[in-house]
């Protein structure tokens, strides 16, 4: 079996292994026991523990599609989208929405209009005859800033408790959990995984330069496009529904990539690696401290911190 | 002017002159904030974007913002509410050690992208980092609501003294990278054979550039935009060298935040307009207006 | 710190209060179904709930004003180890051993409580919460047409009283503290159109006619001084420019300490040059006081008018030489 293929399905195996432990909540033989004497307890399995679990799993892969692919279309392994501002667009389009709502349910559609938004100007700005990689990376990262800054700016404007509340929403969880939340998400899942599937190889073509992308009968401009189009799409989608959860989308890829051994954009493992770290952050923002459940954006963090330090020492030591 | 009346304008005024309170203990310590942090902010972009030769980059971008934020939150978490004055420490130490962070990682790579990212990925992390801590806490949430506009209404001189020798230091420390930036102007490898000591010059600047975002941290607050459009300003007066492009982006970074301080009283008079939101809707004009132009994409 | 204790009595309140703890003793009231609108649509609760789980920020001094004991309450800020504030710490049985919800609302864990009714009319609940939750019990969100934290203290407790079949208590309840507030209005013939301001000292930021706590203010007989209207422009609260002290210039100044105020007065440097000060008209709530104020709740608000009313009057008797309660420990004074 080739690493690859290994990393795969070790990928799987630990989503398969994590769901279990968070659907029998790490004590199996007792929660089944359990589960088939109460009739409740199949309903909060039904009802609640596996709406959280779907919409993690997809989140992650959905950022991890996300992240990877922007990776490398844009040839650098820090560029991706919550980095160059679309997941910023969304955050600061949420924000906005519930500061003038009043309430939390604003959330849904103002991160997909900030995030279309963001992506668009993000986009339009760094289009030079085309969509040139590092324009959108510097001007990515400076709308990012630009975006932040506004986030922080309906922060403090917002009376105390709603304020608390849109904190807790920024940072990142998967309270939202519900049917419409799940198919809009698996639907942009899908469509998006889809796209960029029929892509992906012409994606990492461009890698090697443009000019050979052309001979070889590719559109540089029209691929990145779709992928840029894409990634926003995933992105907004999730903010939408789980709040800017941090580094999924900035890790999955790197992580799929160290353990495939290979470059590229390899969709497949980035989405499974997303959905592991994701769920991974759901099952330990319900047992950190007991009585309490912290949004899983805490963790994701406090994982992805220090992986991306050592990825950023790596690459320190690649190029210095 | 007679000496004693120097003296006078120095001195305490009595509780009642409030007509003396406001020139002296309000609009004296408002005004060299503001200006103190715009030439701190105006300078330290000039030196960033050189660095990077990205137009774009800002001193925001080193995570010295974010990294001071943490600082400011942590503290209120641990100890409750505390003065203004007890936030200096504790804000100057998150800012330095996000600093040391970022430059350890960006200092000895060539790419000036992997600086900029490094920044921008360090900030998104405190970023998560901060918001866990304000959840835990709303009267943190509250005193980081509080600082995170960036204003100078409430300046005094007990909070701009410390920010102010951080100011000399980052300037003359900017001064002296200059000189080597534009050795390094000429291109790396013929700097090498000038005999430019590549790794140092990048080092220097980057510790210039972290100092003098940290000075217009303590006395403003986080101030974005301030660092990307001065030095832009500073071009359009056709300032050449890095050093006369670094002073004259001071120059602009002073009068823009005082500026928009008073663009702001002006706009919406009675009402206290954080200028860090003026300065927000200015930067983020401006950055449309421009970055088209500005991004050239050197590939 | 030591206080000194409130020598006025809530008469009227302390009495609902104690047949309220009376009947939390007491067997349920029978009680047809009742069916309650809100935000989302209706909720129907068929019996009277015994297992009571609040998520509304304010919910347990709700619960606890109403005689009931919840199995499980959300926190704000601040307050002793389980969460509560002198006001609503006193009502909570020694006995009683609710669950103190923090962070996320958790629904599998509120579930497995076991709960007859999930109150959460000031939680921000979302909809797929309240769903989700609806499956396995009564759960009751914000009011129609509220926005999350936009319902008052006597429109939830109407709605919580009604979900619990106490909807007289309730009523009696709200009844008492209105005549409170205009029992103290009526004491005070010398407070009418009078002029107050409440502002928090950092900023200082001053709460507009929107707010509860001008409200109550005005409940009071007070006025907003004409400087300061209008401001607020439809927002809770407005921070005025720094050098601005007209909108401050009121016959009294409520200061809200929630911690660091003081220091934060200090170093304003035209305080001293409001008359209010210079008269002796300044009142700096301590952070308890604060929160009664900020909570606006059924307890609470009794709580603050009995701490307040010798705040405003020894601020108001127009002797500049009366220290306010509080305020030489400010260390403040001249």
């Amino acid at each position: 079996m080739s690493r690859a293929a290994l990393a795969h399905l070790l990928a799987a195996a630990s989503l398969l292994l994590l769901v279990a432990v968070a659907l029998t909540e790490a004590a199996p033989l007792e929660r089944l026991a359990l589960l088939r004497q109460d009739a409740m307890e199949r309903a909060i399995l039904l009802h609640i523990r596996a709406p959280g679990l779907i919409l993690a799993a997809l989140t992650g892969a959905a950022l991890g599609l996300a992240g990877t692919v922007l990776q490398v279309m844009l040839r650098n392994p820090l560029a991706s989208p919550d980095i160059i501002g679309f997941g910023a667009g969304s955050a600061a389009g949420a924000s906005a929405a519930i500061l003038l709502s009043g309430s939390m349910a604003g959330a849904v559609p103002g991160a997909l209009a900030g995030g279309a938004l963001a992506a668009g100007l993000v986009v339009a700005l760094g289009w030079r005859d085309g969509i040139s990689p590092l324009a959108l990376i510097l001007i990515g990262v400076a709308i990012s800033l630009m975006l932040t800054t506004a986030t922080d700016l309906m922060l403090s404007v917002s009376p105390a408790i709603l304020a608390g509340e849109m904190a807790r929403f920024l940072t990142g969880s998967f309270a939202g959990a519900d049917l419409t939340a799940i198919g809009v998400l698996a639907l942009a899942t899908v469509f998006g995984g889809a796209v960029l599937a029929r892509l992906g190889h012409s994606v990492e073509s461009l890698a090697l330069g443009d000019d050979l992308a052309i001979s070889l009968g590719l559109h540089p401009d029209r691929i990145r496009l779709a992928a840029a189009g894409v990634a926003a799409l995933l992105m907004a989608v999730t903010v939408a529904f789980a709040g800017p959860l941090p580094f999924v989308a900035f890790l999955a890829g790197p992580i799929a990539r160290a353990a495939a051994g290979r470059p590229g954009t390899l969709l497949t493992l980035s989405a499974l690696v997303g959905a592991v770290l994701a769920v991974g952050a759901d099952i330990l923002s319900g047992l950190a401290i007991a009585g309490a459940r912290l949004p899983a954006g805490v963790f994701t963090a406090l994982v992805g911190g220090p992986m991306m330090l050592a990825l950023l020492l790596r690459l320190r030591e690649d190029r210095g | 002017m007679e000496i004693a009346d120097l003296a006078a304008l120095l001195s305490p005024p009595a509780p009642e002159d409030a007509d003396g309170i406001v020139v002296r203990a309000m609009r004296l310590p408002r005004t060299l904030a503001a200006l103190g942090a715009g030439a701190a902010l105006g300078a330290a972009g000039a030196l960033i974007q050189t660095l990077t030769r990205n137009p774009l980059a800002d001193p925001g971008l080193l995570g010295v913002n974010v990294g001071a934020g943490v600082g400011i939150v942590f503290t209120v978490w641990l100890l409750g509410p505390v003065s203004q004055v007890a936030l200096i420490p504790p804000a100057l130490i998150g800012a330095l050690m996000v600093l040391a962070l970022v430059w350890a990682i960006g200092a000895a790579s060539r790419s000036p992208l992997t600086l900029i990212l490094a920044g921008a990925a360090l900030t998104a992390m405190l970023s998560a980092v901060l918001r866990g801590l304000i959840l835990l806490d709303p009267l943190a949430l509250d005193v980081y609501r509080d600082w995170a506009l960036g204003a100078v209404d409430a300046a005094r001189f007990e909070v701009i003294t410390p920010a102010a020798p951080l100011l000399l230091l980052g300037l003359g420390l900017g001064l002296l990278a200059a000189r080597r930036l534009d050795a390094l102007a000429l291109g790396d490898d013929l700097a090498l054979t000038l005999g430019t000591d590549l790794a140092r010059a990048r080092a220097l600047t980057l510790a210039a550039t972290g100092i003098l975002a940290a000075s217009a941290v303590l006395a403003a607050g986080p101030l974005a935009f301030v660092g990307l459009i001065a030095p832009h300003l500073a071009r359009m007066l056709r300032a050449e060298s890095t050093r006369a492009l670094m002073l004259s982006a001071a120059g602009c970074g002073a009068a823009l935040v005082l500026a928009a301080d008073l663009a702001g009283r002006i706009v919406a008079p009675g009402l206290a307009i954080e200028v860090g939101l003026g300065i927000s809707l200015i930067g983020g004009m401006f950055l449309i207006w421009r970055v088209r132009r500005l991004a050239r994409d050197p590939a | 710190m030591a206080r000194a204790l409130p020598h006025r009595r809530t008469g009227a309140i302390r009495a609902v209060l104690a047949a309220t703890l009376a009947l939390a003793s007491a067997p349920p009231v029978v009680a047809e179904p009742v069916t309650i609108a809100h935000r989302w649509g209706e909720t129907r609760v068929d019996s009277v709930p015994e297992r009571i789980v609040t998520l509304s920020y304010t919910g347990v001094d709700a619960m606890l004003a109403l005689g009931l004991v919840p199995i499980a309450y959300r926190t704000w800020y601040g307050g002793d180890a389980r969460g509560l504030w002198p006001w609503a710490a006193q009502l909570m049985p020694a006995e009683a051993t609710p669950l103190i919800l923090r962070g996320e609302i958790d629904p599998a864990a509120l579930v497995r409580l076991r709960p007859d009714l999930v109150e959460a009319t000031y939680s921000g609940i979302t909809r797929p919460q309240y769903r989700a939750l609806s499956r396995f019990t009564p759960v009751l969100p914000p009011l129609p047409g509220q926005a999350d934290f936009a319902t008052t203290w006597d429109r939830m407790l109407l709605a919580i009283g009604e979900a619990t079949g106490r909807r007289d208590r309730a009523e009696a309840v709200i009844a008492a503290l209105l005549a409170e507030i205009a029992a103290v209005r009526a004491a005070h013939p010398d407070w009418e159109g009078r002029t107050a301001v409440v502002a928090l000292p950092d900023g200082p930021a001053i709460f507009s006619e929107n707010d509860g706590r001008t409200a109550l203010m005005q409940r009071l007989g007070f006025v907003l001084p004409e400087a300061a209207r209008g401001l607020g422009r439809g927002a809770f609260f407005f921070e005025p420019d720094r050098e601005l002290t007209a909108p401050l210039e009121a016959d009294v100044i409520l200061w809200l300490d929630a911690g660091g105020g003081v220091e934060a007065l200090r170093q304003h440097p035209l305080r001293h040059s409001l008359r209010a000060v210079r008269e002796g008209r300044e009142i700096v709530a301590d952070p308890d006081l604060t929160a009664a104020l900020s909570y606006a709740s059924p307890l609470s608000l009794p709580y603050a008018l009995e701490r307040l009313v010798p705040l405003l009057e020894a601020a108001l008797d127009g002797d500049p030489a009366t220290v306010v309660e509080g305020m030489d420990a400010t260390g403040l004074l001249p």
